[in-house]
């Protein structure tokens, strides 16, 4: 069992649930402001987000670990689409490098199955990054209230 | 954005709150409620009192260093 491996999968695990909720909430307050297409976005991140725990946790037991997913850190909700996507850039940013901490660590363990799991996932990382700072990238060249009102409807 | 989800306080609130001369965590709670419940937001609440006295000390120093 190496306690450094399961440690750093349960690391993963700590900001992938601060990540589920977070976007679950900003999924909500989406639809509940009437931005139902960025609430459907939002919506099946924080789900994404889930299944990625599901995939660590039975690493981790396969390892001999236990899965902790008591571990909910502290994190902010936006009152705005604005800062909904800017807390998303800060938190998906800190999720990517964190999981390249991760993969670099199995991979000089020599665990080839946990970097097997890892590796995929820092590609799909990246891409909710990157959605994340086009909308941003959006919201500066349309303006606000433009970009918003492409948000509107399903 | 909601920095307190329990009590649902926003920075704008917690920062008013330290303007008006909360200097502690303990203090913006008493005066906005943040931080009152589960506590998981006092460090960045404490982390908003140390960067509104940087900001308070640099307009001071600006101040003493701009010419007349």
């Amino acid at each position: 069992m190496n306690q450094e491996i399961i440690d750093a999968l349960n690391g993963l695990i700590a900001t992938e649930l601060v990540a589920v909720n977070q976007y679950f909430v900003h999924a909500k307050l989406c639809d509940h402001w009437g931005f139902e297409r960025l609430a459907s976005h939002f919506r099946e991140d924080s789900m994404e987000e889930m299944r990625d725990i599901e995939a660590y946790m039975d690493r981790v037991l396969l390892l001999g670990g236990l899965p902790n997913l008591q571990r909910l850190d502290s994190f902010q909700v936006g009152e705005s689409v604005g800062e909904a996507i800017d807390l998303g850039i800060a938190l998906e940013t800190r999720a990517v490098e964190q999981l390249k901490d991760a993969v670099r660590l199995v991979d000089d363990a020599g665990d080839v199955g946990t970097f097997e799991l890892l590796t995929p996932k820092v590609p799909e990382e990246e891409a909710q990054l990157d959605w994340l700072t086009t909308q941003k990238g959006l919201i500066e060249q349309l303006g606000e209230p433009l970009y918003l009102s492409l948000q509107v409807g399903e | 954005m909601y920095v307190c989800l329990c009590r649902a306080v926003s920075d704008t609130k917690i920062v008013d709150a330290i303007r008006d001369g909360a200097e502690t965590v303990d203090a913006v709670g008493r005066v906005c409620e943040a931080g009152t419940q589960c506590g998981k937001c006092r460090t960045t609440i404490e982390f908003m009192i140390l960067r509104e006295q940087e900001l308070v000390s640099l307009a001071g120093r600006e101040q003493r260093e701009t010419p007349p």
